[in-house]
């Protein structure tokens, strides 16, 4: 068959994206999707909080195209155990990799390991209900907890601890996390970063979400908003208006009086992390920051510099917010800064043709939905000028005709678009029995068992 | 009454009694609990809309995609311009994919100067996702929470070019 057959690897919303933008432009492409976990989705899933449903609409568009004719979805298969790139390579005229950034970033600082400390990851991963993160014994007896990091991933964290867990009731919280979440005595939450105001990754909304709470009182050391700042928030320059509006805001909502306050939210600048202290060198005690100082003309783009002074924080609970890295696919895809070397999603080198990527995998974790829609057009442009010559040069590819003989030798559970409805309709009626939008399944062998 | 205060007036109307609604997404509220019978709706229109579907007058809008194509339709007052790319079926690829709930940027259109000094500013929630927007101008506005008015008959309204040139290559 001269149907171009075309693999995406991840089930994301870049590989939704790219999968969307093919089938639109090529009626009788065909779209494999691969996907490591029996369920789809990706960060959509495991990453937006469970208060912002709304961000989960875009799975309605991902639902019209996965009932597409030319589109199959093959879950529960590990792309680099289960099947290599190479098989891959070999069986499509073009794989577009939309594989995300896994990996977690880690503090690097001495007693890390200790009982109760979190990536982002880990903390996110487990009241998301991710399969990979049901593990973790998140412990929120203590009063305290210090989360590292501005952007919103960090301020999702915090709210977790700082809005009232009732009003999570609804939502596809897991269940566990929302059971111990109900008992949390958390009453302080630091968000601590190590450089100024204007540095601050984060949005207004995701921080409106927390210093519009009830009871909620946000703390902030006033002496970061130097003249400068204050100057700069003063200049209208679109790019920098999402910055700006931030910083307004921030100085608006710090420190109001508030006559009846039930938990504390105090945002730290200018300290980076350097020591994680113990008393019984089991469980945290608290964290030493290095003391920062901020120098230079720029004022976005300041250089930071130890002052060589300690400040030690005690808490009861500490996650790290500081972002995710790409996991190295393979050794042989070059990464520059983070980033793939790519030309408009063809990764080179050029000795394989055919290889493309998409999302954060490529770019870096950054952006929103928007900008990973951006990156899965780029990305399916470039496939389907190239599908042609891809064609001509590799004619005898079948697709998932020549992957079959590998899954079943290797004895794998494929979950098919049509398991995975079965999963997501058991997933909606749990949750309906219990007046949630979703019970999530929490685990790879539960989820397979209901899809039979 | 405002135009907006209108909008919204008419949107809580409709909700008790029961102009023909033909979506789920409303600002602030997902009418929809359940994902089945949002997938019901759908398999019966296909698409959803932000606005009740009652007979109105009708004026001109362009519409240029990110290719830079240009699509002239004929457009309800008092729908926004998602309703416009959707009762046309526009197709545009990754546009409005939060269904008009303002929890992305998808949206995203630059009006004319003239045109876009007729809208109403911004509210804050609009403000928070168009500094997210790709290809920020003085004139965005989010596709979802603009609704159209004679004013805006045969204004022309575009959607930010796709990003065709290579990344940190």
């Amino acid at each position: 068959s001269t149907d171009p057959q075309i693999c995406i690897v991840g089930s994301g919303p870049a590989g939704f994206g790219v999968a969307q933008s093919i089938l639109k432009h090529h009626p009788t492409a065909k779209v494999d999707m691969f996907e490591q976990s029996p369920v789809p989705y990706g960060l959509i899933r495991r990453g937006v909080s469970p208060d912002h449903q709304d961000v989960k609409n875009c799975i309605h568009g991902y639902e019209r195209t996965a009932v597409l004719p030319g589109f199959s979805f093959y879950g529960n298969i590990e792309v680099g155990s289960a099947l290599s790139l190479v098989e891959l390579q070999a069986a499509y005229h073009a794989v577009v990799l939309c594989t995300g950034a896994q990996e977690e970033r880690k503090l690097g600082i001495p007693r890390e390991n200790l009982r109760n400390i979190f990536t982002s990851l880990q903390f996110v991963g487990w009241y998301n209900g991710d399969t990979n993160h049901q593990d973790v014994n998140v412990d929120v007896g203590g009063r305290t907890a210090v989360i590292v990091g501005h952007g919103n991933v960090a301020l999702d964290c915090a709210r977790m601890l700082l809005k009232p867990t009732h009003m999570f009731k609804n939502t596809d919280i897991s269940s566990e996390a929302y059971n111990k979440l109900m008992k949390s005595e958390i009453k302080k939450v630091y968000l601590i970063g190590r450089r100024g105001p204007l540095q601050m990754a984060c949005t207004r909304k995701e921080l409106a979400e927390i210093t519009d709470l009830e009871g909620v009182v946000t703390q902030v050391d006033t002496n970061v908003f130097t003249p400068a700042v204050n100057q700069a928030i003063n200049n209208k320059d679109l790019k920098r208006r999402k910055q700006h509006r931030l910083v307004k805001y921030l100085m608006k909502v710090a420190n109001v009086e508030n006559k009846y306050i039930s938990k504390e939210f105090e945002i730290k600048y200018l300290r980076s992390p350097h020591s994680i202290t113990t008393n019984d060198d089991v469980t945290i005690a608290g964290i030493n920051f290095n003391i920062n100082k901020l120098e230079g003309d720029n004022v976005y783009e300041p250089l930071v510099t130890s002052s060589g002074e300690l400040e030690h924080i005690s808490c009861d609970l500490l996650i790290s917010c500081i972002g995710y890295t790409n996991k190295l696919f393979d050794p042989n895809i070059p990464y520059k800064g983070g980033k793939m070397v790519h030309d408009n999603g063809r990764i080179k080198p050029a000795q394989s043709p055919g290889l493309y990527a998409s999302g954060w995998c490529r770019d870096g974790p950054l952006g929103v939905l928007a900008d990973t829609s951006n990156s899965s057009t780029q990305t399916s442009t470039s496939v389907l000028n190239d599908i042609d010559d891809l064609i001509t040069n590799k004619p005898s590819c079948r697709g998932y005709k020549d992957i079959l003989p590998t899954l079943e030798e290797k004895n794998i559970d494929v979950i098919t678009w049509h398991r995975w409805q079965t999963i997501d309709e058991h997933e909606v009626n749990e949750g309906r029995k219990v007046g949630k939008v979703r019970e999530k399944l929490l685990s790879e062998e539960s989820m397979i068992e209901v899809s039979k | 009454m405002s135009h907006r205060s209108f909008s919204v007036f008419r949107k809580i109307f409709s909700e008790f009694s029961k102009l023909p609604l033909r979506g789920v997404a409303i600002k602030q509220q997902t009418a929809y609990t359940h994902k089945s019978e949002l997938l019901a709706s759908l398999q019966q229109v296909k698409t959803f809309h932000t606005t009740p579907i009652v007979a109105k007058d009708k004026i001109t809008i362009n519409l240029i995609d990110r290719k830079g194509e240009k699509h002239t339709t004929s457009a309800n007052i008092d729908d926004t311009i998602l309703d416009v790319v959707l009762d046309n079926e526009l197709n545009f690829e990754s546009f409005g994919v939060c269904e008009g709930t303002v929890s992305c940027s998808t949206c995203h259109v630059i009006f004319e100067d003239g045109v876009y000094s007729l809208l109403e500013e911004p509210l804050m929630d609009e403000m928070d996702m168009l500094d997210l927007a790709c290809g920020l101008t003085e004139t965005s506005r989010l596709g979802c929470q603009v609704y159209l008015t004679k004013e805006m008959d045969n204004c022309t309204v575009t959607l930010p070019r796709e990003i065709t040139d290579a990344r940190d290559v």
